[in-house]
């Protein structure tokens, strides 16, 4: 598999000589087809431990009975409600923490003062393991949906916050004495050069943060629900359905993946000049 | 004269420390169309200088007068080119050069001809759509030589612009930039520390020395604006550039500091 790496070309030499870099050569297939095939070595193994009795069933179901549990759980009536609710909650609370996050770290790196009063709130704040609060919101805010959507936004608020507060105070110096040379105003220095500067790490965060809604809802509903994905895999749990907790499981984490792909692609779009590799 | 600087100095207050002479009161003249370069090694307030005349620095005392006005903040008949390019990675060639007419509040469809007319000029007309990342260094300096040539400015402040790149490189750099700015008539104040390029390319070298920074002479070249490489061989810039030396070392032997290695 080595002589696979010497096909990249290193861009430095069209670098030296001032011509534009050709596009990265795309995705190797044949990597692709091994990672396929690494999947395929797990299924096989998840397939074959329960079977061979090395491993009983109540602890890992065969691959192929997990799917099938699967599907005679998505073809249910009441599976659709479930995954609503949560998908809704993850969705609101990942907009809402987006949003806070994105006003407070721009309230913080833009007004020197407030950071100065907040920010010993702010790291302390980002000590507590905010999992905890969940007993304290269904308490607050009820069994209903509002607990999962605060436990969400607060967890998913967090990395925005920070990274957008970093991210304007690391604008590179230069370039601010360069907009100060034409004697732009803040708000131009702003909008033009700190706001986009600070963009690849923003994103970083927001990428952050949907990941983070995801597990808030689901604290949330473990914590106590009477509907949606997380209390459907508690209840699976107690009942020892132990397929039916992992056909959950990959309903989560397929919602998941797709959101995290959905930005990732996003992120390739809006921060095309990205090449510092913060992910 | 387009600069007057009427004893000039700068001394940096920090709480806590010894306040920092980082250069002594300096005064100079600079003629309207000249091409000045203060040449010295670091710590010598050359850059210092530099960001006082950009308007980016308040002198601590002294004043410094443009077309007889005194400065208080930049101006935009002033452009500024750092030791980095300083471009924008998310604009393209051409909307880095059209940043300063964004921020001016020019009507950006007027400015743009000339913008790619500037492009044209520093050998970028094929680059208006690449984005700075996929661009050499040499290239990079360009486009921050157009943002600033664009502009029509009275004065070109230019700090190690080219300090950065190889000799190559850096050679053929000052040999355009040398066609492009003396015929049109821009000031140029030019900051290095390489001797050599100093005198190839002003009218006239200041030498300064470092701690404290200040001016230890005035050396005049007597070449015409626009040079080819071949004045270096001429016994006229050999003289030059060990009058320039003479001026640095004069001034290390009367600063025990400097020849022991600095003690700091």
């Amino acid at each position: 598999m080595i002589e696979n790496t010497t096909i990249v070309e290193t861009p430095s030499d069209a670098l030296t000589k001032g011509t534009v870099i050709p596009e990265k050569p795309s995705g190797n297939w044949k990597w692709r087809l091994g990672t396929l095939g690494v999947a395929l070595l797990i299924f096989l193994v998840w397939e074959f431990l329960p079977r061979s009795g090395l491993v009983p069933p109540i602890i890992l179901p065969p691959f192929t009975e997990v799917v099938e549990a699967l599907y005679t759980l998505v073809i249910q009536d009441f599976f659709l409600g479930h995954f609503w609710v949560t998908l809704n909650e993850i969705l609101w609370g990942f907009v809402l923490g987006t949003t806070i996050g994105l006003v407070g770290g721009i309230s913080l790196g833009v007004f020197e003062p407030l950071k100065r009063l907040t920010y010993p709130f702010v790291v302390a704040f980002q000590a507590i393991p905010k999992i905890v609060l969940a007993p304290l919101f269904i308490s607050w805010f009820g069994y209903g949906h509002a607990s999962k959507l605060v436990m969400a936004t607060v967890i998913a608020f967090f990395p925005v916050l920070i990274n957008t507060m970093v991210g304007l105070e690391n604008v590179p110096r230069d370039t601010i004495r360069l907009m100060q040379s034409l004697r732009a105003s803040r708000n131009q220095i702003f909008r033009k050069v700190s706001l986009p500067s600070a963009a690849p790490l923003i994103f970083a965060g927001i990428k952050t943060a949907l990941t983070f809604a995801l597990i808030g809802a689901i604290v949330g509903e473990f914590v106590g629900a009477s509907e949606g994905l997380g209390f459907l895999l508690h209840t699976y749990n107690f009942q020892l359905r132990i397929d039916r907790v992992f056909s959950v499981i990959i309903v989560l984490s397929a919602i998941g993946a797709v959101f995290y792909l959905l930005l990732e692609w996003l992120d390739k779009k809006l921060i095309f000049w990205r090449q510092d590799g913060v992910h | 004269m387009i600069l007057e600087l009427d004893s000039v100095a700068k001394t940096y207050m920090t709480a806590g420390r010894e306040p920092l002479e980082a250069l002594k009161a300096l005064s100079l003249e600079i003629e309207e169309g000249s091409f000045v370069s203060f040449v010295g090694p670091s710590g010598c307030g050359k850059t210092t200088l530099l960001n006082m005349v950009a308007g980016l620095l308040t002198p601590s005392s002294g004043r410094i007068l443009f077309e007889g006005v005194p400065l208080t903040e930049p101006s935009r008949d002033m452009g500024v080119m750092f030791q980095r390019p300083v471009l924008l990675p998310w604009r393209t060639v051409e909307k880095n050069v059209l940043l300063p007419a964004e921020v001016f509040g020019l009507d950006i469809a007027e400015v743009r001809p000339t913008v790619q007319d500037t492009l044209r000029m520093v050998g970028l007309g094929d680059f208006f759509d690449a984005l700075p990342q996929h661009l050499s260094g040499g290239m990079q300096q360009r486009v921050a030589l157009a943002r600033v040539l664009a502009y029509r400015p009275k004065v070109l402040l230019m700090d190690e612009p080219f300090g950065a790149l190889d000799e190559f490189t850096r050679e053929a750099m000052n040999l355009e930039l040398l066609g492009l700015v003396r015929p049109s008539g821009i000031t140029v104040l030019f900051v290095t520390h390489n001797i050599q390029e100093a005198v190839f390319l002003s009218d006239r070298v200041v030498v300064m020395s470092p701690r404290p920074g200040r001016m230890s002479g005035v050396v005049d070249v007597p070449f015409p604006p626009e040079r080819e490489m071949d004045v270096m061989r001429e016994q006229a810039f050999t003289e030059r550039v060990f009058e320039v030396r003479e001026l640095l070392q004069k001034d290390e032997s009367n600063n025990p500091d400097l020849l022991t290695g600095g003690v700091t």
